[in-house]
């Protein structure tokens, strides 16, 4: 939903991985402890004081003559000769290396048990002499005796009885004249035959191997002891008790350790578990929200809607007043317009007012003078014939004959006079009136250029030659007014186009199968091609200030395409430009058009 | 006086009863037939030696009671060599191996006397590779040994061979088990004078012998002096096994006593300093007979 939700997950991922590597560290390293690898090294040290202690128990059976073969004492197999290297390959440590004190204690005890081999092959050795010696010593001295006077049994005796207590394993103070008893016998030897001497040699020879040998034995028994291998094995046992108590405690604390990372791990699944369930309820609050946004984004959207409805509306109310404000701008253009003939219609109409008043000034006074007359007329009648001369001088006085000339000449002139302000009034109101949209006639479009001429004919007539090529042209379902205006435009343009020379504007006109064409031509100064894009726009205007408004062709392009015609320019610079308002004949929706004049880019 | 005399010697008799001090041979172990077929197959191979000429078996003939009849064996140049040769029946037993006991285990015996160069004067890797030029050995080896021919696998064999060269259920083993009937009287009294003469004292265990040293001539102040310049006198020797030791003349470690008669004879004035009648030489001997067996039979 956000950055640091999102973010969670890795440490999330990362603390997990490292606790399952630290779980699986300690799992191995308590799993590397093995009590029963520690029990079976204390067998084998049990088993290496068993064989001592076998070796000694054989000893003393065999020193006390119980035991009479030495094969208990004869380590022939193999695995008695490599007891020593079983130490070697102890299973609850690495390496002897490894633990401090355990090397010189194995180097002890494997001195102390070549030490005991050793003393156990001289044991063997001296006791099996010693056996025999000790086996015929009495035989010896049963031999001897013969030989020797009676006397000589207590020596005998003194020399045997202690041999035999001491060679079976008494001590040396068993033997106190043993000495001079064989100094007793040997002196007796000397009186002997060979024979019987040698019985005494024999038995000598025989006492002092017994001497000597016994004495060796005992020293070896007493070296077998002190070559003990019981303290380096004890030692070592010591050792690994030691290291079995350490491995022991260190497999506690890795349990320990291997419990608490494995409830961390846990409170982590845990902690994942819960933001599982909290995401998954935030996706489902966002959903709904998600969901409730969606709705309220129909609304709005539907309120968008009518919004862009009721603009929409606005808008085509604005575009109908700026239809109206165009159809008003327009009013005003020819308001304009009419303002700019004014002074030429003015013109035109002061030039038949002033013969008007003139002559309505002279009737005056030719009126005067004939009522004069007629009064004259009136008291001769009551006079009689007296006064015909005096009528006839009066007669002469008032020039009747020449006022029976001049009035029927005034009053026509003056006819003619009012006829033609007659006509410029009418042709003003003809231009200025708005004709109502739905005014559709079929008209004759000579006559409405011919009146628009009419109107600007004074104008025109001071810069150029109006020539009119009227062809043929039926009646065209139209707007007059409107495109009276047109021409008016197009020829004020003419006029306007012409330079300081004078120039010439012609009027063409012409029909096709359904299309009518009215052409203004001049040759006047032309339409520049930079110009020429624009000259439909509104305001654009290349006259002076005051005497365009920019509105003309504007307006005209308007009417005309309100018509569903069009205007086709023909333009050199410098040789002249011809307008054609090409016009349809006949309207297919005449309201359809007004709508898409006022819309269009008029 | 002669009567504490007689007690002292009802003792040492009643003593002697109370435990024999030999013992039966024991079985052959068990052993995988098929290694011991190789170890048969190599103790009778030429090409252990260096001039391809000697096997285990030129010297160790067990038609010969596993030795070779000949006071010095001839080595692989032809000269005599310092020792007799001993049997290699039972030699398992012994508790160590060769006169002076210089190697432990009979692979090691193996080891030494193939290098030997009076010996069978050859050198391990070329054995190994003469062997291994063989296809039926290199076939055995490869089925036997995961390393197939190695030094240390061919004397496994020999050693594993050798182990089954004990002869147990001899007439004195079954005399020891209980078959009173198995000796004769002759034989019984011999093993008596065997007992009280102390020949017991260093001849006992299950080989007679064979488990522990000693010194050749050890009542020296008896002897006289052409004994004492005997070979070898004074010096330390294994005290050799008895069993089949009627096969196996001439004797002692250089073969210098042609006959039993003769090394009793010899063996009571170094060994037990006392001299022995020709009656007790006899007896003894014959006792010795008894302990004859032939390698593999079974009680």
């Amino acid at each position: 939903m956000n950055s640091p939700q999102r973010a969670l997950p890795l440490p999330l991922l990362l603390s997990a991985l490292a606790l399952s590597a630290a779980l699986l560290f300690f799992y191995v390293r308590s799993s590397d402890y093995q009590p029963s690898s520690h029990f079976a090294d204390v067998a084998t040290l049990r088993q290496l004081k068993q064989v001592d202690a076998d070796w000694e128990a054989a000893m003393l059976k065999a020193r006390i003559g119980s035991l009479r073969n030495y094969d208990l004492l004869s380590p022939t197999d193999a695995d008695m000769a490599g007891l020593p290297h079983k130490l070697e390959t102890l299973a609850s440590v690495p390496s002897a290396a490894a633990v401090p004190g355990l090397a010189p204690a194995i180097l002890d005890y494997r001195q102390a048990f070549r030490r005991k081999l050793q003393l156990i092959e001289e044991f063997k050795t001296h006791h099996a002499v010693l056996r025999n010696s000790l086996a015929f010593l009495p035989r010896a001295a049963y031999d001897m005796a013969e030989a020797l006077p009676a006397a000589a049994d207590t020596a005998i005796q003194h020399v045997l009885v202690p041999t035999l207590v001491y060679g079976e394993g008494g001590t040396e103070d068993d033997l106190p004249d043993v000495a001079s008893a064989v100094g007793t016998l040997h002196a007796l030897r000397s009186r002997l035959g060979a024979r019987d001497g040698q019985r005494v040699d024999v038995f000598i020879a025989h006492v002092r191997t017994v001497m000597r040998e016994a004495y060796k034995v005992n020293l070896l028994m007493q070296g077998f002891d002190a070559a003990s291998t019981a303290p380096p094995l004890d030692r070592i046992e010591a050792i690994l008790n030691t290291e079995q108590w350490q491995a022991a405690r260190q497999a506690q604390r890795h349990r320990q350790l291997l419990l608490l990372f494995a409830a961390a791990l846990a409170g982590l699944l845990l902690y994942a578990a819960g933001r599982l369930a909290r995401s998954h309820s935030t996706i489902r609050r966002v959903n709904g929200q998600l969901r409730q946004a969606n709705d309220q984004l129909e609304g709005r959207v539907a309120a968008r809607t009518a919004e862009l409805e009721s603009a929409n509306r606005q808008l085509q109310a604005e575009f109908a007043e700026r239809c109206a404000l165009e159809s008003r701008v327009v009013q005003s253009e020819k308001l304009a317009s009419i303002g700019q003939l004014a002074a030429g219609v003015a013109h035109e109409i002061n030039n038949p007012l002033g013969f008007l008043s003139s002559n309505i000034g002279m009737l005056e006074q030719y009126q005067d003078q004939l009522f004069t007359l007629l009064s004259a007329y009136e008291a001769a009648q009551q006079q009689a014939p007296a006064s015909t001369a005096g009528l006839a001088a009066l007669r002469e006085e008032c020039q009747l004959d020449f006022l029976r000339q001049d009035i029927p000449a005034l009053l026509a002139q003056s006819r003619d006079g009012m006829r033609r302000v007659q006509k410029i009034v009418r042709s003003l109101k003809d231009f200025s009136r708005a004709a109502p949209a739905s005014d559709w006639i079929w008209a004759d479009l000579h006559q409405g250029l011919d009146s628009t001429l009419q109107i600007i004919a004074g104008e025109l007539r001071k810069v150029a030659d109006v020539r009119r090529e009227y062809g043929h042209l039926p009646l065209v379902q139209c707007l007059p007014d409107e495109l009276n205006q047109v021409f008016l435009n197009l020829l004020v343009n003419a006029g306007h186009a012409i330079g300081s020379q004078r120039g010439q504007i012609t009027i063409r006109t012409g029909a096709g199968e359904s299309e009518a064409w009215i052409e203004v031509c001049d040759n006047g100064c032309g339409i520049a091609p930079e110009v020429l894009p624009r000259i439909f726009d509104p305001f654009y205007t290349t006259k002076a200030i005051g005497k365009g408004t920019g509105l003309g062709l504007s307006l005209s392009h308007g009417i005309v395409r309100s018509h569903g015609g069009r205007i086709e320019v023909r333009t050199a610079p410098g040789q002249g430009t011809a307008f054609r308002v090409v016009l349809p004949l006949r309207q297919a929706a005449s309201l359809h058009r007004e709508a898409e004049a006022c819309l269009g880019p008029a | 006086m002669r009567m504490l005399l007689a007690i002292g010697l009802a003792a040492t008799l009643a003593g002697a009863r109370a435990e024999e001090p030999i013992k039966p041979v024991p079985p052959a172990p068990a052993a995988t037939p098929a290694r011991v077929a190789l170890g048969r197959a190599l103790f009778n191979e030429t090409r252990l030696s260096g001039n391809g000429r000697l096997s285990c078996a030129s010297c160790h003939n067990l038609a010969r009671g596993g030795a070779d009849g000949l006071p010095r064996a001839l080595g692989a140049n032809g000269q005599a060599l310092q020792r007799n040769t001993p049997t290699i029946l039972n030699a398992a037993l012994n508790f160590r191996q060769n006169w002076d006991g210089r190697t432990a285990t009979l692979e090691q015996q193996v080891a030494r006397v193939v290098e030997n160069p009076r010996e069978m004067d050859a050198r391990w890797p070329d054995v190994v590779r003469r062997l291994a030029a063989d296809a039926d050995y290199l076939q055995r080896f490869r089925q036997l040994y995961r390393d197939g021919v190695t030094a240390a696998n061919i004397q496994d064999a020999l050693a594993t061979y050798e182990r089954t060269l004990v002869t147990p259920g001899s007439r004195f083993d079954r005399y020891l088990r209980g078959e009173a009937q198995a000796l004769s009287a002759d034989e019984l009294a011999g093993y008596a004078r065997f007992k009280r003469y102390g020949c017991i004292a260093c001849h006992q265990g299950a080989n007679v012998g064979g488990n522990m040293y000693q010194r050749f001539g050890v009542m020296a102040e008896l002897a006289n002096s052409p004994a004492r310049q005997r070979n070898g006198f004074g010096q330390v020797f294994k005290v050799p096994g008895l069993r089949n030791v009627t096969r196996t003349a001439p004797y002692f470690h250089d073969g210098s006593a042609a006959t039993l008669d003769e090394a009793i004879r010899l063996m009571f004035e170094y060994q037990l300093g006392r001299s022995a009648s020709a009656e007790d030489r006899a007896l003894i001997a014959r006792f010795l007979g008894t302990l004859e067996a032939a390698p593999g039979s079974q009680p």
